[in-house]
């Protein structure tokens, strides 16, 4: 009975969703077929028998990772852009083209070893380059991203302590990801639907939350929504503050004035 | 943590020399180092406090950029020393009975020198730097040079992992007074720090409140 009302309800939401999200279709179905398959099986214990056991198996694989895609693909309260909201977007960014320089005061948390410093980025002609220090004016990192984002990330120096594969990758990234901004398709945007300047758009397994002027306000894992890059106080063309959470390593810059 | 009191070791050897004796023109190397040596150790003797504003100067070629902070030193006989950092950012290292604090932020960090041997490190580097006898310490390899104004230290690190991050440290002492007049911390590569005393007031009547976490 309880298996019944659950495909029955499914049948609901399918209607629900039909005119929305063809994907949610698709993936609701198959939770469907897997159910009613369950309820088969429970009734005719013979058919069990009659499927292999690998495809049983399959079944309840593509089962999980269906339930998986469900959790991640539902961001709750954000509809599609509108075509004349579309054409007043401001494309998401962290750092704005009239970018100049900024100075950060930095705190490194490397698996419980504190780091704190300084943090320099600075436009040049054809990049952006990072370079973070101690208070005593010693370099930890000094790190050159091109504007092009095809051209490979410069690591010009990095001190031997922190020389670790692991760290210079995930510095490489992050900063990538802050500087350079992503290049999306508008009609991917998505909107708040109690507030209006509040938008999303997901992109490279990731979401960006943004606002109408096109700040990214937060980064989150499309998986797990796990916010990763916090970003606030957008005063000129930089955010004041940026929080980077990776767990065990957390970064943390707050600009100075100059 | 650990890069820090790397960083923080060399630059308390480079004050001790401050404390106990440090200009460019054309320097040639010392004739006498004994000369020289007694020179730095009475000086020694006789400074018994130093109160000094100070002036960084963070140097960066490629970037055309000085980024410069500011802030008071303060050292006190035997080994009391408060290096404070007040502009851009407020940042304040203190050693005084025996406790290594870091302030950051409000946030404090206390280390017991004797209970860490890595502090305990730095401290006799330290006392040995006020000493005036760096110039036999094993953690540098010590080049002494003279111009008509100045001496010049020239120490570079011995352990590697501080020779990675630190090339060579160059004190500079007015031949007048002994006094350190700047030091520079050259980098690999072309970057490098400066720093410049002013104001400087030797044996003043120092408080040990000063050394203390909240004291100005």
């Amino acid at each position: 009975m309880r298996i019944k009302s659950i495909i029955n309800k499914l049948n609901i939401i399918l209607g629900l969703h039909a005119l929305r999200n063809l994907g949610t279709i698709v993936i609701l179905n198959k939770v469907k077929n897997l159910i009613h398959m369950r309820l088969c099986i429970s009734r005719d214990p013979s058919l069990k028998l009659r499927m292999t056991k690998n495809r049983y198996y399959k079944g309840v694989g593509v089962f999980i990772s269906l339930l998986l895609v469900i959790s991640s693909c539902s961001i709750k309260g954000y509809k599609p852009i509108t075509e004349s909201e579309k054409n007043k977007i401001i494309a998401p960014h962290i750092f704005a083209d009239k970018f100049e320089k900024v100075l950060y005061k930095t705190n490194l948390d490397i698996y419980g070893n504190e780091i704190t410093g300084l943090t320099l980025i600075k436009k040049t002609d054809s990049a952006i380059r990072v370079v973070s220090m101690s208070e005593l004016g010693i370099k930890y990192f000094d790190i050159e991203f091109p504007s092009d984002r095809l051209k490979p990330v410069k690591v010009h120096y990095i001190m031997e302590l922190l020389n670790k594969k692991l760290l210079v990758n995930m510095i490489k990234r992050d900063f990538s990801l802050l500087l350079l901004s992503p290049e999306i398709t508008k009609s991917d945007i998505k909107v708040s639907d109690e507030n209006d300047s509040k938008m999303l758009v997901k992109h490279n397994k990731l979401i960006y939350f943004f606002d109408s002027s096109g700040a990214i306000f937060e980064i989150a894992k499309q998986r797990s929504l796990k916010p990763v890059y916090r970003l606030s106080g957008y005063q000129q063309y930089f955010p004041d503050t940026i929080i980077i959470d990776h767990g065990k390593i957390t970064f943390e810059f707050e600009s100075i004035e100059q | 943590m650990r890069i820090n009191s790397l960083i923080i070791t060399m630059i308390f050897v480079a004050w001790g020399s401050l404390i106990s004796h440090a200009q460019n023109d054309n320097f040639l190397p010392v004739a006498d180092i004994d000369a020289l040596k007694s020179k730095l150790s009475a000086h020694a003797i006789y400074t018994n406090s130093i109160e000094s504003n100070f002036v960084q100067e963070k140097q960066l070629w490629m970037l055309n950029e000085v980024l410069v902070s500011e802030g008071k030193f303060l050292f006190k006989k035997e080994n009391s020393v408060k290096w404070q950092y007040v502009t851009p950012i407020e940042y304040t290292i203190i050693i005084h009975n025996g406790i290594f604090t870091i302030v950051n932020d409000n946030k404090v960090n206390e280390f017991s020198i004797d209970s860490n041997p890595l502090f305990r490190e730095i401290n006799s580097m330290i006392v040995t730097a006020i000493r005036g006898d760096f110039i036999d310490n094993p953690d540098f390899d010590a080049k002494f040079s003279e111009s008509d104004k100045n001496y010049l230290a020239s120490l570079s690190p011995t352990n590697e992992n501080v020779s990675s991050m630190l090339e060579k440290i160059e004190i500079y002492f007015d031949k007048q007074n002994m006094e350190v007049v700047k030091v520079i911390f050259r980098e690999p590569g072309d970057d490098f720090t400066l720093i410049t005393f002013k104001n400087k007031l030797l044996n003043s009547d120092l408080s040990d409140d000063r050394f203390l976490i909240d004291a100005k």
